[in-house]
């Protein structure tokens, strides 16, 4: 699994790609932890180029999402193909975290909230 | 049923995407959708993960054997391993409600496994070092079906 991340005005968005499975999660748990740990409270995964993942990972999103939140940001998630979507309706992470089709309608999803 | 493969290895995580593996493989032997394949080997990863964090005690070495049987349209995995007889009541039962504070991951791996195959079955051995034995059965479609 490859994880990049690139900072897009206040929001910092991270790409995990391939994978994402019980055995290599902890890669992309620790690449949250340690962005919100150096200040990223808004931030925006984009899972369109992921094909697979455990609950392991799932978890590293929720712990994610709640630091996020108890820093006063949030977490959205861009990207999902199908059976990621479902996967996430099973566990009711599309009602827990925001979703959306695109990293860039995520992104605007944190301006629209600022706005209002 | 006809028996498919059968992979026996060490439960540890190292060993996980030889598990992966082999189901991914004999899932293209079988021609399954992509749907199918998804469902089957994220359900056989949550089983395979929670034998391997549960079954045997820390320092204890012991083995997980799956077996991938099929008729026509049904898919059944088997998972065997001869550790801690799994206890379902120990399960903090999983939320679907939970809110961000209060959710845990008890459970998710469970609630992936019961969501994602048709049947789900768990023989537990009633003497240690009797097999402990899970079989997780899912009505599958092939590629190029009608």
């Amino acid at each position: 699994m490859k994880i990049t991340q690139r900072v897009e005005g206040k929001v910092t968005v991270f790409v995990p790609e391939g994978w994402i499975g019980t055995q290599v999660a902890a890669d992309m748990d620790q690449a949250l932890q340690s962005a919100v740990s150096s200040g990223s409270h808004n931030m925006v995964v984009d899972m369109s180029g992921v094909d697979f993942i455990s609950s392991v990972g799932l978890r590293a999103l929720a712990v994610a999402l709640r630091r996020c939140r108890e820093d006063g940001g949030d977490m959205k998630i861009a990207g999902l193909n199908e059976r990621l979507a479902r996967v996430f309706r099973i566990v009711g992470f599309d009602v827990l975290m925001s979703v959306h089709d695109t990293p860039e309608a995520a992104i605007s999803a944190f301006s629209a909230s600022a706005a209002s | 049923m006809v028996l498919w493969g059968e992979l026996r290895v060490e439960a540890t995580l190292e060993n996980l995407r030889k598990v992966s593996e082999f189901v991914r493989d004999i899932g293209q032997q079988l021609q399954l959708t992509e749907d199918a394949m998804f469902d089957v080997e994220l359900a056989v990863e949550e089983a395979s993960a929670n034998i391997i964090r549960h079954a045997y005690r820390p320092g204890q070495a012991g083995d997980l054997l799956l077996q991938v049987e099929t008729t026509d349209d049904i898919v059944r995995i088997t998972l065997i391993d001869w550790g801690l007889p799994f206890d379902p009541e120990k399960v903090t039962p999983f939320d679907l409600r939970a809110t961000v504070k209060t959710r845990t991951e008890d459970g998710t791996g469970l609630r992936l496994i019961h969501s994602l195959m048709d049947d789900v079955v768990r023989e537990t051995a009633s003497v240690p070092g009797e097999p402990n034995i899970l079989v997780l059965c899912k009505h599958v479609e092939h590629r190029g079906a009608p």
